[in-house]
């Protein structure tokens, strides 16, 4: 037995405290960690994921945030540990098996415009476009948005930067994006590219999930997602929600 | 100009091979600090094998590199195919490995470094019909994958075009013409990226050097790249024109005495700890293994027949900037959002 460095009632004592000390330590991080609102997001914007997910962070302060870059791992997500609340383009959101509680609008639409942005001369039919509802699901997706007879040879990437170099290296001949996305695209590139217009090509606008738990838990995550329209507008593509 | 056949053992092969196990050893360290086991044995990791679901074979040499790869794989095929891993630790574990796929039988096998690619060559020449091939993350994919039979492969540089497009919008200042300096060895590579930045209206001036270039050679190269007034630099992935002897004697130097854009494709080389490359761009490990799983569904749909000659270009990357290079440099504060991993700056961004 090694020598104490006090008397044995003191080692005894102070040993107890710690043993409180930690169990209110441990009380009060489990107590912190119930009351912390979850939000999973999943949305293709032009920024980094990382930069998406500090901005989210950033913007509703008490929220766990956690930005996906890939569906199959939203979609796996959301089945295991589900948060309070998902924010995701509806699309994504039907995709994964959950329903809607808020749509986002813009302009007073909840769905928007998407078009194939293509390179001039280009024999390359191959379409580019970002996964949103996973690999299995995605030809269907897209031969419904353009309203094609059969589904186009496509090649996904995971986010909308990524499109661009598809057309750079000759990948695909078109990418398929929102319009609102087609001036910062070419500000970036001097490729000689145009725009392909199909009606009624829209996909819905980011929307929310809430996991309508009782209590206040919904009512404080609602409040708090409703400054993303004011200051993440842009971003996502919407300027309130309903 | 024409490249000579791929030596199997070299210097060229060992340096390039080198280089891009050095720029794995980065992206993994900027990538995801403290989120790998190295004791993980991903041999635990194989799921119960099901019957009647088609197997995908992943032989990997460096287990830390493989894992997001090898995740994002899984999690993409899980539904269809069974995705089994195989260590190969060196050329002893091969006979093991080699059994192995004689008894699972796969479907596909995913090729990653060019070690493996090398042992695995060897033993599918004597195979009458190999399973299809896929080969990633190693050094001369070109020439190597037209040796492998029933193969197709994904190229482990990013493009020149993307880069220095990123960078062109990220600065306030004229990017029209761009230097870079390569050993002869490498002139078909070089023409294809003219090629690409030609379409985005970009002049690519190359300077070829000898196989074996002297840091004067090299020096001479870049005096000449700066009279042709280029606006920038393109430094290839080549660990010869690389060394620390070159980048201390010449590269760092000229960098300092010409302060311009120096696109590098090694992270390492980005502000970490002196000011060289204002901007890299590496492979995304994890949208690589996408990459591969829409290969995999590609192959099945041709009855797992791979075309003779076919190379592709990686589809995404991570992006690193020198926030403190690119602000003397002109860059635009707003677009700073635009880049993976943000280094030095008032507000640095690190994974």
């Amino acid at each position: 037995m090694f020598p104490l460095p006090c008397s044995r009632r003191t080692f005894l004592r102070g040993s107890a405290a710690a043993a409180v000390g930690c169990a209110f330590e441990f009380g009060t991080r489990r107590a912190g960690a119930r009351e912390s609102l979850s939000l999973f997001a999943f949305v293709p914007v032009l920024e980094r994921p990382q930069a998406f997910q500090d901005a989210l962070v950033l913007a509703l302060p008490g929220v766990e945030v956690t930005v996906f870059g890939r569906f199959v791992d939203f979609k796996s997500s959301m089945q295991g540990r589900a948060p309070d609340a998902a924010l995701a383009l509806g699309v994504s959101l039907e995709a994964a098996g959950v329903p809607i509680h808020l749509r986002g609008y813009a302009a007073g639409s909840a769905t928007e415009e998407y078009v194939v942005l293509a390179k001039q001369g280009s024999q390359n039919t191959t379409l580019g476009v970002t996964d949103v509802v996973g690999r299995t699901a995605l030809p269907a997706m897209v031969t419904r948005l353009l309203g094609l007879s059969e589904a186009p040879a496509l090649q996904r990437v995971l986010k909308p930067a990524d499109l661009l170099p598809l057309l750079q290296l000759d990948v695909a001949g078109g990418v398929i994006i929102p319009a609102r996305h087609v001036v910062a695209l070419r500000r970036t590139t001097e490729l000689s590219l145009y725009v392909r217009r199909y009606s009624g090509a829209q996909l819905s606008r980011a929307a929310l999930h809430f996991s309508q738990r009782p209590g206040t838990r919904e009512t404080l995550l609602r409040n708090s997602l409703e400054v993303l329209p004011r200051v993440m507008g842009s971003t996502l593509g919407i300027d309130q929600w309903k | 100009m024409e490249v000579a056949p791929l030596p199997r053992q070299g210097p060229v092969w060992v340096h390039r091979w080198l280089l891009i196990a050095a720029m794995l050893w980065g992206i993994m360290g900027c990538h995801a600090e403290g989120a790998f086991r190295p004791s993980l044995d991903v041999r635990t990791a194989n799921s119960p094998r099901r019957a009647q679901v088609p197997m995908v074979v992943v032989l990997s040499q460096n287990q830390r590199a493989v894992l997001p790869f090898q995740s994002a794989l899984r999690a993409e095929l899980a539904e269809d195919f069974d995705v089994w891993s195989c260590p190969i630790e060196s050329a002893v574990d091969w006979p093991e490995a080699q059994r192995l796929i004689e008894e699972w039988r796969p479907v596909v096998v995913v090729l990653v470094d060019n070690p493996t690619a090398v042992l695995y060559r060897n033993w599918a020449a004597n195979r009458k019909a190999p399973p299809a091939a896929i080969l990633v993350m190693s050094a001369f994919v070109e020439e190597l994958q037209p040796t492998i039979p029933n193969s197709v492969a994904v190229a482990f540089e990013s493009p020149a075009v993307t880069s220095l497009v990123a960078v062109r919008s990220l600065l306030e200042r004229r990017i029209n013409r761009v230097g870079v300096l390569y050993r002869e060895h490498f002139g078909n590579f070089i023409e294809r990226q003219r090629r690409q930045l030609a379409e985005e209206r970009i002049t690519l001036v190359s300077e070829s050097l000898t196989m074996r270039p002297s840091p004067a050679e090299l020096r001479r190269g870049l005096r000449r790249l700066r009279r042709e007034g280029v606006d920038a630099l393109w430094v290839t992935n080549d660990n010869v024109l690389l060394s620390k002897g070159m980048l201390a004697s010449v590269w760092l130097p000229f960098a300092e005495r010409y302060p311009m854009p120096i696109v590098v494709g090694v992270p390492t080389l980005v502000g970490h700890q002196v000011h060289f490359g204002l901007y890299a761009a590496a492979p995304d490990i994890e949208a690589l293994g996408v990459q591969t799983a829409d290969l995999v569904i590609a192959l099945s749909s041709r009855g797992y027949h791979a075309d003779a000659r076919q190379v592709l270009p990686p589809l995404a990357a991570r992006t690193y900037v020198d926030w403190e290079l690119a602000r003397n440099l002109g860059a635009k504060p707003a677009l700073k959002t635009n880049f993976d991993i943000v280094i030095g700056g008032d507000q640095g961004r690190k994974p």
